[in-house]
Order: structure tokens, then C-alpha cells, then sequence
């Protein structure tokens, strides 16, 4: 009896959970696997969008990649910009987030505030950042003008060697708010006695950051560098931004893998070659998540 | 005595590192809304804003907003976003209460692979997708843009939901199991309302995110449906860029998101806060 109940229920649970799925799976199978299939499968043909009659080529794209000086121009920027997104928006992010825990006046206004880069879009944040560094009417550039601190008619985004650092420093307009936020809310869960007996003791504040809050957030720094690394590989930061401002100019010295890719696959129309480099940019992401999570590994 | 002469200029540290910080966060965005209200030449003529008076005018909402290209952009990424977000949120609810309270065939299969979905770059998913649109003959209709922002937000709003709907404790739902109530009703009665804040915070992210986004408007809507990220594209690479309309017109379709942002923010600092997001 009280086997067979068990068994109804079970069966009953396996029909609730076949209703409750129906929408996601079909969802999933129609538009996923197929996508994750047929997007492995284009890697190996020549596609165009205008006939859609793939041609079978092998692992050609593949090798076409070592030869492709764009390609190799483009991995380079895309890893300068990923080290720069990581090594100076994480920790933006973090000293953002220790500031905005402590207490003062007005601190829930200033939280609200960082919502704001975060919900803006990311190609009207592009257009701001634009207007905002533009060489001509720009209020930032003037003033650094004025400052002494460049020459007059100065252009970042027409600046083969900064236009890239100029990008770098938009995205993390968007992304670095986000990463406080993670942090803030790694920060709600330190225990707060241990930081008050660590005072009480005499610990600097330096000492406290170091011995106790740091190794606390250690999880926290985790995900938000994996987050920054995915955001500057492939997020808004890696297409938006660059298609927005420098359309990968000037020359090509904008050009990351990402923008690389959509460029191949739609306005070149090479479908294939593009997948080729989305599933090189997805490989980057996985070994980029593998070595952090392995130095954090190790460190503890 | 001299600690509290300590704390005081340590306030004053304090306030003007948040002064900086705030400067940092919100100058675009302030400086944007100026230039939307300024005359083309009065933006264009040296010393910009801040370092001269200008006088503002209406003009560039004026002529944005008759301008009929950016209004039906308007209107259409207002009907796909809100399309897409009711369609993730009950899909994604669905599918989410069952992975994570269901026992059944497969259930691991499908956590995994809904992660494995959420890690491959969009753009990997984009190209076979606009492949799929254009043989169903989709390409470029506002049902197709509804599919690709679906498969967009789906697998990564799903795997947040499963995380939120987790913390609704077992023993309520087979308490109401006993009374009799179904799950899927006990879904929508009971889960949904206890994981407000999370589930809140999931349809805000997949409404700016939809909105936002502009590479799969860009590529799946061509020449009939343009949404308006791509409009505000158009304008920037205009070959006579317009600046101060093109300012009306970012600040403009910036607006509802942000202004969502603002109003719920209570609501999406709460649902961070509480780890709805990892």
C-alpha cells in the first residue's frame, strides 16, 4: 500500500513535471540544439546567407585561422582588452564596493546610482562616452586641454595607439558599477564580529582588507573575473562599444575576435568562418574560466 | 579627542571619494541629457558646456520625436521586449520549479545542457538562428526577433530562476500537495509570490536586457523591423552625424530602462543583495 502510494506519486510528479517543461524543452530542442549542432556543423563548410547551400570544406576555416592576419591581429587586441577589462575593472569594482559599504549619508541614493550604467544601453552608453571624449566638443578632452595635460584637437578614438585603451575605459563605464554590486553583495555576508574583534585587537585597516576581507571575497572575485572575462570576450563590451565608436578603426587596430567574427559571418557574408570564430572566442572563454578557477584552487 | 578628529577628516575622505566615484558614474549621462538640449551649434562651438553658458531648447526632441523611423522603433522594441520578457518569465518559471523541485527522467541532462547554452557566446547561437529565420521565412519579421531574444534570455534566466526558486523550502510545497493543490497551480499561487523579489529582479533583467540589445536586433531585423538600438546605430554612423538629435534620441531610448532601474531599484538592490544573481 504505502508502496504504491509512493509510486502514484512519483508518476503523478513525472506528468506535472512533463506539463511544466513542455514549453522550455520544446523551446530548447527547436531553437538550442539545433543551433548547437548546426553551429559546429557551419564551422566546417562555406555558407553564404544569400544561397544557404553549405559546401563541405573540412577543417579549412580552421586552418585558415593561422593564416589570417586579421585573425591574429584581432586575438592580441581581444586579449589586451580582456587583461585591461579584468586587471583594472575588477579591481575598480571592488574599491567601489568597500566604499559604498561603509556608512554615510546618502548611501542608498549612491547605490541607486550605479544602477545606472548597468540599465543604460550599450550603444547609447557608446554614444555618451563619444560625445563626452570627442576631440572637437568634448567636455573631457577639454578639459584636460586646459590642464596642459594634451595638445589641442586631441582624438582618442582616431588614435591608432589609444583608440583601443579608449574602448577599454567605455566598457568599463558599464561593466565595473556591475562588479561593485557583486561584491557589495559578497560584503553582506562578512561576519561583522570578526572585522570589530580584529579592530579591537588593533589591526589596521589595511590588515583587516588583507588578512580578513580579501580571503573572504575570494569566491566573489571569482565570478566577477569570469564575468569580466566572458563581458570582454563576448558581452556588449566586445560588439556594441566597438561597432558603435570605432566601427574597429582606425585601420583595423579595434578589431577584437568577437566583432571579427559578426563581421565575417553577416556584412562578408561568410557564415561559416564567423562560427569558426565565435567557437575560437567560446574556446578562449573556457580556458580563461580554467586557469582562474585553478589559481584559486591552488592559492587555498 | 583625536580619534574623533580622525573620524571626521576620514568622513571628509570618504565623502569626496564617493563625490569622485558618482562623477565617474553619472557625467555621461548628465552631460548626454545637456547636449540633447542643446542647438548643433552651440555644441559644436568652443569652449563646450560646462565651461560656458547655453541656452536649452526643446528642438531635438521635437524632431526626433517626429521623426517617424525612430517612433515605430519605439513602438516595436516596446512590443518585443515586453513579448519576450512575459514568454521567458512563464516559460523559463515552468521549466525552472521543475528542475528544481521535480524528480524526474533526464532532470540533470537538462540542468547541464541549459548551462552549456548559457556559456556559448550569442553569437555562436545567432548564426545558425538567422539561418533557421530566414528558412522559416522569419528573417527580419517582429516573430522572429520575439524567437531570437527568446533564445537570448531563456537558458540564462531559466538557470537564474532555478537558483530563486530552490530557496522555496520543500515542506511548503508538499504541505500544499496535501491540501490538494496542484503544482502547477501551487506555482503560480504560492512560489511565484514567495520568490517576488527574485523573480522581480529576473523580469527587469530580461525586459533591459531585450531592450538593450543590438546585435541580434541588428542582424535578425534588416530593412521592416528596425528596434531601436540599431536606429541609434544608424545615427552614429551616419556620414553627417547629428549630434544633439542623436543625444534626444539615446537619452530617449535609454529612458524606460533606466527609469525602471530607478523606480524598482529597491526591489533589484534587495534581490542582489540577496544573492539572486551569483
Amino acid at each position: 500500500m504505502e508502496h504504491g502510494s509512493w509510486m502514484a506519486r512519483l508518476r503523478s510528479e513525472s506528468r506535472d513535471a512533463a506539463i511544466l517543461l513542455t514549453p522550455l524543452f520544446v523551446f530548447l530542442a527547436v531553437f538550442m540544439l539545433y543551433p548547437l549542432v548546426a553551429s559546429f556543423y557551419f564551422t566546417l563548410n562555406d555558407l553564404m546567407l544569400s544561397d544557404l547551400k553549405p559546401v563541405f570544406i573540412g577543417i579549412d576555416n580552421y586552418l585558415e585561422l593561422f593564416s589570417d592576419k586579421l585573425f591574429l591581429q584581432a586575438l592580441l587586441q581581444t586579449l589586451a582588452y580582456l587583461t585591461f577589462h579584468t586587471a583594472v575593472g575588477v579591481p575598480f569594482g571592488l574599491a567601489m564596493a568597500l566604499l559604498f559599504n561603509q556608512e554615510f549619508r546618502g548611501r542608498g541614493f549612491a547605490r541607486a546610482c550605479l544602477l545606472i550604467p548597468w540599465s543604460t544601453p550599450p550603444i547609447v552608453a557608446a554614444m555618451l562616452m563619444y560625445i563626452l571624449l570627442n576631440s572637437g566638443f568634448g567636455s573631457v578632452i577639454y578639459t584636460f586641454e586646459i590642464l596642459g595635460l594634451v595638445p589641442t584637437q586631441f582624438t582618442i578614438f582616431g588614435n591608432p595607439n589609444l583608440a583601443l585603451l579608449g574602448l577599454a575605459v567605455v566598457s568599463l563605464w558599464k561593466s565595473s558599477p556591475l562588479f561593485a554590486f557583486i561584491f557589495l553583495s559578497g560584503l553582506q555576508n562578512l561576519p561583522a564580529e570578526i572585522v570589530e574583534s580584529a579592530r579591537v585587537y588593533g589591526a589596521s585597516g589595511v590588515a583587516i582588507f588583507r588578512r580578513v576581507t580579501l580571503p573572504f571575497l575570494k569566491p566573489t572575485l571569482a565570478v566577477n573575473c569570469i564575468l569580466s572575462g566572458i563581458l570582454a570576450l563576448s558581452g556588449t563590451q566586445a560588439f556594441d562599444i566597438v561597432i558603435g565608436i570605432t566601427n574597429g578603426g582606425p585601420g583595423y587596430r579595434t578589431y577584437m575576435l568577437y566583432f571579427l567574427a559578426w563581421n565575417q559571418a553577416f556584412p562578408w557574408n561568410r557564415l561559416g568562418y564567423g562560427s569558426t570564430i565565435a567557437y575560437v572566442v567560446t574556446i578562449i572563454a573556457v580556458i580563461f574560466a580554467l586557469v582562474l578557477l585553478r589559481i584559486w584552487y591552488r592559492r587555498k | 579627542m583625536a580619534y574623533r578628529k580622525k573620524s571626521v577628516s576620514r568622513q571628509i575622505v570618504l565623502y569626496i571619494c564617493v563625490l569622485l566615484i558618482l562623477g565617474f558614474v553619472l557625467s555621461p549621462y548628465l552631460l548626454g541629457i545637456v547636449t540633447s538640449f542643446e542647438t548643433e551649434l552651440e555644441l559644436v562651438g568652443r569652449p563646450p558646456f560646462p565651461f560656458k553658458a547655453i541656452t536649452l531648447v526643446l528642438d531635438n526632441y521635437i524632431y526626433i520625436l517626429s521623426y517617424e523611423p525612430f517612433r515605430l522603433a519605439f513602438i516595436d522594441s516596446t512590443l518585443v521586449a515586453v513579448t519576450t520578457t512575459c514568454f521567458v518569465m512563464i516559460a523559463g518559471s515552468m521549466g525552472a520549479f521543475a528542475i528544481a523541485h521535480l524528480r524526474f527522467r533526464g532532470r540533470n541532462f537538462l540542468f547541464n545542457f541549459v548551462v552549456v547554452v548559457y556559456m556559448l557566446p550569442a553569437l555562436a547561437m545567432l548564426i545558425p538562428i538567422v539561418v533557421l529565420l530566414k528558412e522559416l521565412a522569419l528573417l527580419d519579421t517582429i516573430v522572429g526577433m520575439v524567437f531570437a531574444h527568446s533564445i537570448l534570455l531563456l537558458p540564462l534566466m531559466t538557470w537564474f530562476l532555478i537558483g530563486i526558486y530552490e530557496n522555496v523550502p520543500a515542506d511548503i510545497l508538499e504541505a500544499l500537495q496535501m491540501d490538494g493543490t496542484s503544482r502547477i497551480r501551487a506555482l503560480f499561487t504560492e512560489v511565484i509570490p514567495l520568490s517576488r523579489f527574485g523573480f522581480f529582479l529576473i523580469l527587469v533583467f530580461s525586459f533591459v536586457t531585450s531592450w538593450n540589445d543590438l546585435m541580434f536586433a541588428n542582424t535578425v531585423g534588416i530593412v521592416s523591423v528596425k528596434l531601436l538600438q540599431p536606429r541609434i546605430l544608424e545615427f552614429m554612423s551616419a556620414s553627417r552625424a547629428l549630434y544633439t538629435q542623436m543625444a534626444a534620441g539615446g537619452i530617449l531610448s535609454s529612458l524606460p530602462v533606466v527609469v525602471l532601474a530607478i523606480v524598482l531599484q529597491k526591489q533589484i538592490i534587495a534581490g542582489i543583495m540577496k544573492g539572486a544573481i551569483k
